[in-house]
């Protein structure tokens, strides 16, 4: 089954069981065309397992996997050399140099491939990834951070419309962590990116869009403001001084979902989740009408994308 | 941070067999030098110990005069330990790679899984040609010479009097000609490549190269004993057919090769074509 246009990638009801080990139970996943995408979960969410079925190395238990409109399984070379992937710990063949498997990969990619192009595009790409020097370096004498960089040169060499990047943050120092999320910044105007990673700071920095899995679901996709939701409905308060009464008589109103509190100093910080937005012109007076305390500060809460992927995550200790 | 780069040309021919061509040469650079110089002196090492034998046994024995010639305990032990050291040299094609995570690697461009099987028997060729011809070759003047003294008359003189008889003259004893030996060194090769694909084969079906290996030292002795022993109607139908044709040549009674050429190369087809049929199911 084919389709034309429509989303990079498409999973439906995605199920991929290992033995006893149920890895994928129903994910469901789309990644829009020209979008910066983080593929976020906990270990042992499916993330891998998604990506490699993606890839054509995993066959689903049940479901369906498209990308570029075309089954993912059975796709073959010619989707493949639309896509650069970077597995989760990369291998490469240990007595081969950098250069040398750059170069062998870029024939793989660019068919009736010119020579002196491809040498171009490799002495780019190994200073580009911050390999500098090291292209006669056999694999087997880089380190970890190394062969994750050339992982990373590898699945750029054929220009790719879609980057499947499997944690290409792991193993590198702050600085290359850095210097990836650059990478993916950079490529963003002409190839889709599709990552995996741990590190939520990057994901917000970059991408456009994130999915939360867990238990080899989908728990959560969208744009990062979505994930994030719309902060007017939770407002955080500073009191001073001693508001007796004032959680009992706000846990009443219908319009209150939740008030959390917490003392910082003198100060006591008062965190309330409106149930109706709408309502927020009402929770002010409220404070500031409260006798035995001052309201020395008030604002929208800020949230960032680790607190909603706690939130979206947490319901699934237990399972 | 962005380089300009011109583009790459796009990309032609996306099939089943799309990256053949690079996997084959990435092959054949894992054989070539290293691999087949020490298949290369696996040949020589036995040829030294074949003379080891000798000397232990005497020229005037009944051991040689049955044998005929050094030629046969040579083969004999020559083929023993080429099929061991190439089917330990070939355990890793396929069964090594999944078990390291190159497969995945690999798979994850665009190749076609059939490429990458096919690659592994192809890769092997020029490795098995080189490992096989480059002791045979040495080994064909090298007996030749030594059939014509005996250990105890070896002088410089007696030396550089055989050495320059041509080879394949009367003064080789028991030799066969210089081209039924180049038949036996085709069969030998063959044997070694019906056995690179069985180690493929078996490497698409299991993930532990320990399994790959034992099995297929297992089943390739077995073949190996069988064409020693030359079990009819068995021989006829396998690869082990070469052997029993190459101890017979070795003897100065060449068999015919045309049939067991063909039966191998056919034995070689489909175990590839199978190992192809497993290996696009193999998760990876």
């Amino acid at each position: 089954m084919a389709k034309s246009g429509g989303p990079i990638i498409e999973v439906n009801g995605l199920y991929k069981r290992y033995g006893k080990v149920k890895a994928l139970r129903g994910m469901d996943l789309i990644v829009p065309r020209g979008t910066v995408f983080g593929f976020l979960g906990p270990n042992g969410a499916g993330k891998t397992t998604a990506m490699k079925i993606l890839m054509g190395l995993v066959s689903p238990t049940r479901g369906e996997a498209f990308l570029f409109g075309r089954d993912a399984f059975h796709a073959g070379p010619a989707v493949r050399s639309r896509i650069g992937y970077l597995p989760q710990d990369p291998e490469f063949h240990p007595d081969r140099t950098v250069r040398e498997i750059l170069k062998f990969a870029g024939r793989l990619y660019s068919g009736g491939w010119n020579p002196l192009v491809l040498r171009k595009r490799v002495d780019a790409l190994i200073e580009q990834v911050g390999l500098a020097g090291k292209g006669r370096r056999r694999v087997r004498a880089l380190s970890g951070g190394e062969r994750q960089r050339l992982g990373i040169a590898q699945a750029l060499i054929g220009e790719p419309e879609l980057l499947i990047l499997d944690e290409p943050s792991a193993g590198l120092d702050p600085r290359g962590r850095r210097e990836v999320i650059d990478l993916i910044d950079d490529v963003r105007q002409h190839t889709t990116v599709f990552y995996s990673t741990h590190i939520l700071d990057d994901v917000q920095r970059v991408s456009d869009a994130v999915a939360v899995v867990g238990g080899g679901r989908m728990l959560a996709q969208g744009s990062i403001g979505e994930i994030l939701g719309t902060p007017v409905g939770t407002y955080t308060a500073m009191l001073r001084g001693k508001p007796d009464g004032l959680r009992e008589r706000m846990v009443v109103e219908p319009w209150v979902a939740s008030i959390d509190t917490a003392k910082r100093g003198e100060l006591e910080e008062w965190t309330v989740r409106l149930a109706d937005a709408t309502a927020a012109g009402r929770l002010l007076p409220l404070l500031a009408n409260q006798k035995g305390c001052d309201v020395v500060e008030f604002h929208l809460s800020d949230r960032s994308l680790e607190d909603a992927y706690l939130e979206i995550v947490g319901g699934l200790h237990g399972e | 941070m962005v380089t300009e780069v011109a583009p790459l040309q796009s990309i032609t021919g996306s099939g089943p067999w799309r990256g053949l061509i690079g996997l084959t040469g990435a092959e054949a650079r894992r054989w070539l030098p290293w691999r087949s110089l020490v298949l290369v002196g696996v040949g020589l090492g036995v040829l030294a110990l074949n003379f080891v034998i000798w000397r232990i046994a005497g020229a005037d024995t009944e051991v040689n005069f049955r044998l005929g010639s050094l030629m046969y305990p040579f083969f004999t032990l020559w083929a023993i330990a080429l099929t061991l050291a190439t089917a330990t040299a070939a355990q890793g094609a396929v069964a090594g790679e999944v078990d390291e995570g190159t497969a995945a690697w690999l798979m994850g461009m665009p190749i076609g899984r059939p490429a990458f099987i096919v690659s592994k028997v192809l890769g092997a060729i020029p490795g098995v040609l080189v490992a096989v011809f480059g002791a045979g070759l040495v080994a064909y003047p090298v007996l030749g010479y030594a059939s014509t003294f005996q250990i105890e008359n070896f002088t410089a003189n007696h030396v550089f009097e055989v050495a320059s008889r041509p080879i394949g003259s009367d003064g080789f004893v028991d030799l066969p000609s210089l081209s039924d030996y180049l038949g036996v060194l085709v069969r030998m090769s063959l044997f070694l490549l019906v056995l690179v694909g069985l180690m493929v084969l078996l490497g698409a079906i299991f993930r532990s190269t320990a399994i790959v290996l034992g099995l297929g030292v297992v089943l390739a002795v077995g073949l190996f004993m069988v064409g020693m022993v030359d079990i009819a109607g068995v021989v006829d139908v396998t690869p082990a057919g070469l052997i029993s044709g190459l101890l017979d040549s070795v003897q100065a009674e060449p068999a015919p090769l045309a049939g067991p050429v063909l039966i191998s190369v056919l034995w070689i087809l489909g175990l590839t074509g199978l190992a192809v049929v497993r290996f696009q199911r193999r998760e990876l």
